[in-house]
């Protein structure tokens, strides 16, 4: 076997095995935040801060928002998003995890990568919320289709971005043989 | 910054993005056609006592049912003197294509047209699992018990429905591209050199590494 083939085949079955844990990973994580005491305990109360949060970042430059309970609403123009579930990038996060915790390294290292990974998609999540309200009450086919096909593109190129820059960052720390 | 440098590799996705969605917005439901006739045969085949047609409206799809409604009670259609009808938007789970193409030709792969040909077929695929799975959980609140007392064929149970509901418009139509993306590129060098660690290294395979 060629070495660029033996390159190859090497990880092929890598792959397979990081696919095979990713998916059982990312379904377990997916029943159990479909849960409905998760769904209550913990999924509702962050959506809802997300969208206080949301509220609170718009308000200093835009005085006739307000926010209430997972609803951000325009007091003038009596626009209003709600936040729902894949709206909260809870899935999006739920995706990086197993792709973390499928993936060789230190306790240490996939807690940090999770932290870190957690923070930017919310980051971008919140630009997603902030978008979609202004571009709601601008147009509705813009709102749509940044709502529907456009945004949950940009936040999975967002997860895919954060495990590609761990995974270069576990190459670096990885000892040479 | 190298050519298999990640932040390279995502300004080359998100510019291949603009042509692609925009041919893929262009071209309505012709896209998601395959999937969309796929699904109409299983669903017409498979529930022939729930549904009458399936049609498509414009990029929706559209499930005829042989029910309608009268002061809230599902009744037949003879009786109510009108179907009712369940949309599922094909673009919901259409735009995986033009994602997928996207990741693909920012890869730098020889034989991408083959490759896009190859992953396109497993994303009708799935977008017919998607389309049934959406229909399903319509046809589960819209008609209620009724879906599942008029079936001749066993359904999944109400929550596997939800759940498989939320899996396939939520995390199917982003998460499959990657995943089908990371297997057909895998012989890029952006993701030779991530891959190139996932075990441990033997020295043959170092020397493979080395230039």
């Amino acid at each position: 076997m060629l070495p660029c083939e033996a390159l190859l085949a090497h990880n092929t079955t890598a792959m397979k095995k990081f696919i095979f844990v990713f998916l059982g990973v990312l379904v377990g994580l997916f029943t159990l935040e479909m849960l409905q005491p998760v769904q209550e305990q913990v999924i509702q109360p962050f959506t809802s801060a997300l969208a206080t949060l949301s509220a609170a970042l718009i308000t200093p430059f835009d005085a006739d928002v307000i926010a209430y309970g997972r609803i951000i609403e325009h007091t003038v123009n009596r626009f209003a998003v709600s936040i729902e579930a894949g709206c909260n990038g809870i899935e999006a996060a739920i995706v990086l995890i197993a792709g973390i915790l499928a993936f060789p390294a230190t306790w240490l290292q996939r807690l940090s990568a999770i932290t870190a990974g957690f923070v930017t998609i919310q980051i971008l999540n919140i630009g997603r919320i902030i978008s979609l309200f202004y571009l709601g009450q601008w147009s509705e086919p813009v709102f749509s289709f940044t709502h529907l096909y456009l945004w949950p593109v940009l936040i999975m190129l967002d997860v895919l971005v954060v495990f590609l820059i761990y995974l270069r960052y576990l190459n670096r720390q990885q000892p040479a043989v | 910054m190298t050519e298999s440098s990640p932040y390279r590799y995502m300004g080359w996705v998100l510019l291949i993005m603009l042509p692609c969605f925009a041919l893929w917005y262009a071209g309505g439901a012709l896209p998601s056609a395959p999937a969309f006739y796929l699904s109409k045969i299983l669903m017409e085949w498979g529930l022939p006592e729930i549904v009458h047609s399936v049609s498509l409206d414009d990029t929706r799809l559209l499930v005829i049912t042989q029910f309608g409604d009268i002061d809230g009670t599902v009744v037949p259609a003879v009786d109510a003197g009108y179907q009712m009808a369940f949309p599922v938007d094909t673009r919901l789970l259409s735009f995986s294509i033009p994602f997928f193409a996207a990741l693909l030709f920012a890869s730098r792969v020889s034989q991408p047209v083959e490759r896009l040909c190859r992953g396109v077929l497993v994303l009708w695929l799935l977008m017919t699992l998607g389309l049934i799975s959406i229909s399903l959980k319509n046809l589960m609140l819209g008609l209620g018990e009724t879906l599942y007392l008029g079936s001749s064929i066993p359904l999944p149970p109400p929550t596997v429905v939800a759940v498989l509901y939320q899996l396939n418009t939520l995390i199917v139509p982003t998460l499959a591209p990657v995943l089908l993306w990371m297997w057909m590129a895998r012989d890029s060098a952006l993701l030779q050199r991530i891959w190139g660690y996932y075990t441990v290294v033997t020295p043959a395979e170092e020397s493979a590494r080395a230039p």
